[in-house]
């Protein structure tokens, strides 16, 4: 005994074909369930016999209604999902900015800058351009010292 | 802002040489939006290299390398009022100084766990219950003696189950319970357990008046939390990099020849 269940969408929005599941009772307990794609017509052209048993137990109403729900939680995941890489990868380049500005702070030229003005806009750089201006700033400064004393 | 003149910030950095790095920055910034905030560095003589001067105390912890020199830190403050802060933070705001106005008449003050942030927490749940305060920022009332007690029975608790030396017991065979507490060599390594079990097991603590900050996620704001969703009304004052101090990273230019490997450490550790 088999039965295709109520919840088969159309393929594309041509709506001649369906992806459906097909449960079959095997018996003591037992359910078989298959994925089948069902075309309006067979490859030679002619009439396709699942198509007309199919709609027979699902109305088009029913598989229309499938198909929108299923498109809308589609979107949405898609749209979580798109969110959470952004998500990733933002919080990958917040990593990455402060690991730069830890290494740029063992730089010894930087280390020995008593210009705590500086070293605070480093601190505060928001990205990887502002960080590397601000440690040039820092080391030239500390040459341009090092330079007045000699 | 109530500021007191004996309320100060707590940075401990023992153990890593790349903790002492992020710590030594995180007072920094911290100076840089509150040039008076008093600061006192925990760390270990070993990895000083002078940056420590940046804070108006330093304090060496009694045991060298200990994993969680935090707790001893915490017990060990030298001020009334204490904000304790997790070294891989960093101040981004000057709302800091509205700080010590959430210890109100609290003992303790935390950040919450809770269900929002558990993509990234997930090790907060185990059969008889689940961790609710994040112990990476805590204000406390290091004035009062029961509190400064409660530090000193965290760190002594937390070492035990560190060495292996205690873990919870069932009632009924006196063998470690296991079932209810879940995977002791995990919690092993962190303070979590011990903070639930002193404030829900331990009689002495039941009175313990415990706030959360106002608009919690400012005070600790995980560069990992989805900013689509989590975030808090206010601009974050602190943020959290929990996952940029991983110690291998580090290793190649923060240790040099003072480089310390987890193994070398338990090895020093367990056979005290």
């Amino acid at each position: 005994m088999s039965k295709w269940l109520d919840n088969a969408f159309w393929v594309d929005n041509s709506k001649t074909a369906v992806k459906a599941i097909l449960e079959t009772d095997l018996g003591g307990g037992k359910v078989d369930r298959n994925v089948h794609t069902i075309t309006k017509t067979a490859d030679d052209g002619t009439e396709n016999i699942l198509w007309s048993q199919f709609f027979e137990q699902v109305s088009a109403e029913k598989v229309d209604k499938n198909t929108n729900e299923r498109s809308a939680r589609k979107e949405k995941e898609r749209v979580i999902e798109a969110q959470r890489r952004e998500e990733t990868l933002r919080a990958k380049q917040l990593e990455a900015l402060f690991d730069a500005k830890l290494k740029a702070f063992e730089i010894q030229d930087i280390k020995d800058c008593k210009n705590r003005q500086l070293k605070a806009r480093l601190r505060k750089a928001k990205n990887m351009v502002e960080v590397n201006a601000f440690a040039t700033i820092i080391i030239m400064e500390q040459i341009n010292n090092e330079s007045e004393e000699q | 802002m109530n500021q007191k003149s004996n309320d100060g910030f707590l940075i401990v950095a023992t153990r890593l040489k790349s903790f002492y790095i992020a710590g030594v920055y995180l007072a920094e910034s911290i100076k840089d939006f509150w040039p008076e905030a008093q600061i006192c560095f925990v760390c270990d003589e070993w990895m000083c290299d002078g940056r420590e001067d940046v804070a108006d105390y330093v304090l060496y912890p009694p045991r060298e390398n200990d994993y969680r020199g935090k707790l001893w830190g915490m017990a060990n403050t030298p001020f009334d009022r204490t904000l304790y802060l997790d070294a891989d933070m960093v101040c981004e705001h000057e709302d800091l100084k509205i700080v010590f106005d959430q210890l109100e008449d609290y003992d303790m003050v935390f950040t919450s766990l809770n269900e929002d942030r558990d993509d990234v927490f997930k090790n907060r749940y185990f059969p008889a219950g689940k961790f609710e305060l994040n112990g990476g920022v805590v204000l406390y009332n290091s004035s009062r003696q029961h509190v400064k007690d409660f530090m000193q029975r965290w760190w002594e608790l937390y070492t035990k189950q560190h060495n292996h030396t205690w873990w919870p017991t069932d009632p009924e065979t006196g063998e470690w319970d296991l079932v209810n507490y879940g995977n002791r060599n995990e919690m092993r390594w962190w303070d979590q357990f011990t903070l639930w079990w002193l404030l829900n097991k331990e009689e002495k603590w039941s009175d313990m008046n415990i706030g959360i900050f106002d608009d919690d996620l400012r005070w600790n704001y995980y560069t990992r939390y989805p900013v689509w969703n989590l975030y808090p009304k206010n601009p974050v004052i602190f943020s959290h990099h929990s996952t940029s101090l991983k110690k291998d990273r580090y290793e190649e230019y923060a240790f040099g020849d003072q480089m310390r490997t987890e193994m070398d450490y338990d090895g020093i550790y367990d056979s005290r």
